[in-house]
């Protein structure tokens, strides 16, 4: 699942500003980056700035719309990229793979792919997703303040630059800073460290009830990684590759 | 019934199916896609020695169906679901016409669950009255992303459908069950989306609304839906069947249904034939909440609170005395093949 993609550059390219641009674009619903998923199988780019990027989804039935908004930010993400002219992001064997496709091509958007349904309108459900994993990146920071210690009185008095200062270097706390910056909260070093989705500071007493509830929406998007991980793993033993 | 240390418990099974998916079924290949799906679930989370070959799995039977569910399966009483699909399937997946067959054989045995689609509008309210004066109908089972035409879906707070809820409850139905869970190849996954619940659990509050697999993978939507309606309640067919290959996730999901909706709120469902009932029951009857999800989440898995899940709490539901009902389902075929078997 974690194989490296292969890529193909002409001599000016730049790898490392490739592998940068599509670690920037995530999993919506399990928060990861589609490189580290193992998602992205292949990239070749050819001398006039042409970029195919082929992208390889854990299930067949993995939801259209999700689908689609990783296809659109890699094409995003790449085209920013100097030398880059145009993209085209492969899906393989999805079953919506045409739509996404066509629809993640340049000026359509999720409603010209799929007229006969689909989510409201796509950047809600990229707002939704963003918010789960702003609560589920704050509850593994929670639990690593738990680890050092420090009980939930503690965390309830820490603000960003103590924070900061505790977890120097840590990854979950870049993380979580990373999307609160995302999601438009203040990050300023005197901002306190545990906020709602609106900034509201969570006092000490509502402490322990936020930190399960921002446990349930880890736990669901861990749940759908762990379905969808069993289901490829059923798929693949139950039914013979169908020919190319 | 399930009996460990001398204490019988009575088992309803609140989610499960008599299917017909073998190939004459099939309306297009769409009826094969999706029965392979289902047996993905099914070979995924089941233990090895009860995997199915795939020509059973399409079409087992009522002899294998009484077998696993109540010789076997320790079920008293099953919650038999119907879910049309004409679009995949001929004669539809499981129709409540179908399944009254074997409910007239039975009729202790099982509670069966009709339907109704918005989508048919005026016209499919008198279908909806003719089928709950034919059948014994004792609940509903909704299935928002069932397709239509060009229809990928419809929602529980669409106008029609709020139309088909103020009759049912007219008509005397206090159970809905909706599946609201993981889906299923080639339908949208947007249409399994929770948050219709919340809409129609406020509107009709004298219905309870049974979200059947907890909202999975949205289980958070569920839980705080639920928290807020009373009448919402958890069918945790699916997430029991974690309990085999992910005893710590199915316990972190049991800890936060405790947690979030309370001991009488939760419904067990094998889902059968996607999963069968006997290979669970053994396992959560045994099961026990992991040291630090217990204290982090400050509940307890009880066998008090294992026997509501198993059928304390579904029977208050329905409405079945338990204590006349076992002494009913004594007397019954079912009833004389298990006491034979001694």
């Amino acid at each position: 699942m974690t194989a490296a993609p292969d890529i193909q550059l002409p001599h000016g390219f730049d790898r490392n500003a490739v592998l940068a641009a599509l670690d920037r674009v995530l999993d919506p619903e399990l928060d990861e980056s589609v490189l580290a998923l193992g998602f992205v199988e292949s990239l070749a780019a050819d001398e006039s700035g042409s970029v195919t990027v082929s992208l390889r989804l854990p299930t067949y039935w993995c939801a259209a719309n999700f689908s689609y908004l990783m296809a659109s930010d890699v094409r995003r993400e790449l085209s920013e990229l100097e030398g880059v002219r145009s993209v085209t992001v492969k899906l393989g064997e999805h079953f919506a793979s045409r739509e996404v496709e066509e629809g993640a091509g340049p000026g359509k958007t999720f409603a010209d792919a799929f007229p006969t349904g689909g989510p409201d309108t796509l950047e809600e459900t990229r707002r939704v997703f963003q918010l789960k994993g702003f609560f589920s990146r704050q509850e593994r920071l929670l639990r690593v303040l738990k680890d050092r210690g420090i009980e939930f009185e503690g965390i309830a008095a820490l603000n960003v630059a103590d924070a900061r200062k505790i977890l120097n270097g840590d990854r979950t706390f870049a993380r979580y800073m990373e999307r609160r910056a995302e999601i438009g909260l203040d990050c300023s070093d005197a901002a306190m460290l545990i906020v709602d989705a609106v900034g509201r500071a969570i006092p000490a007493e509502e402490m322990q009830t936020y930190y399960i509830r921002a446990r349930t929406t880890r736990l669901a998007m861990e749940a759908n990684g762990s379905l969808c991980s069993a289901m490829l793993q059923s798929r693949n033993a139950n039914w013979a590759p169908t020919a190319a | 019934m399930y009996s460990a240390n001398g204490e019988d418990i009575f088992v309803v099974d609140g989610h499960m199916h008599f299917w017909d998916a073998g190939p004459d079924n099939h309306r297009n290949d769409y009826g094969n896609a999706w029965i392979k799906c289902f047996y993905d679930y099914h070979s995924a989370l089941s233990p090895a020695e009860y995997v199915w070959d795939f020509d059973k799995y399409c079409n087992y039977g009522e002899e294998a169906l009484i077998s696993d569910m109540f010789l076997e399966g320790y079920v008293d009483v099953a919650i038999l679901n119907s879910t049309y699909l004409y679009e995949f399937f001929k004669t539809g997946f499981n129709t409540h016409q179908k399944n009254n067959v074997v409910k007239q054989k039975h009729p202790d045995r099982f509670v069966l669950c009709g339907s109704f689609d918005p989508r048919e509008e005026e016209a499919g309210l008198d279908r909806f009255r003719e089928m709950m004066a034919d059948y014994p109908i004792g609940g509903l089972k909704l299935y928002t992303a069932e397709w239509r035409g060009e229809s990928r879906g419809w929602k529980l707070n669409d106008p029609w459908s709020y139309r088909y809820l103020e009759l049912a409850e007219e008509l005397g139905i206090k159970n809905v069950h909706v599946h609201k869970g993981p889906t299923i190849y080639p339908l949208s996954r947007d249409a399994f989306d929770v948050n219709d619940v919340d809409y129609a659990a406020t509107d009709f509050p004298n219905l309870n609304f049974i979200v059947e697999h907890v909202g999975l993978p949205r289980l958070d939507d569920f839980c705080w839906i639920a928290t807020q309606e009373p009448n919402v309640y958890a069918g945790t067919s699916v997430a029991m069947a974690f309990i085999n290959s992910r005893p710590k996730y199915f316990a972190e999901i049991m800890a936060n249904l405790l947690f979030w909706l309370g001991e009488d709120r939760i419904l067990f469902g094998s889902d059968y034939a996607i999963w069968s009932p006997k290979w669970i029951i053994d396992k959560f009857m045994s099961f026990q909440l992991h040291d630090d999800i217990r204290e982090e989440f400050g509940v307890e898995l009880t066998p008090a609170i294992k026997r509501k899940i198993m059928g304390e709490n579904a029977a208050r539901l329905y409405g079945i005395d338990i204590e006349a009902q076992k002494a009913r389902l004594t007397q019954d075929e079912i009833g004389a093949r298990i006491a034979a078997a001694g």
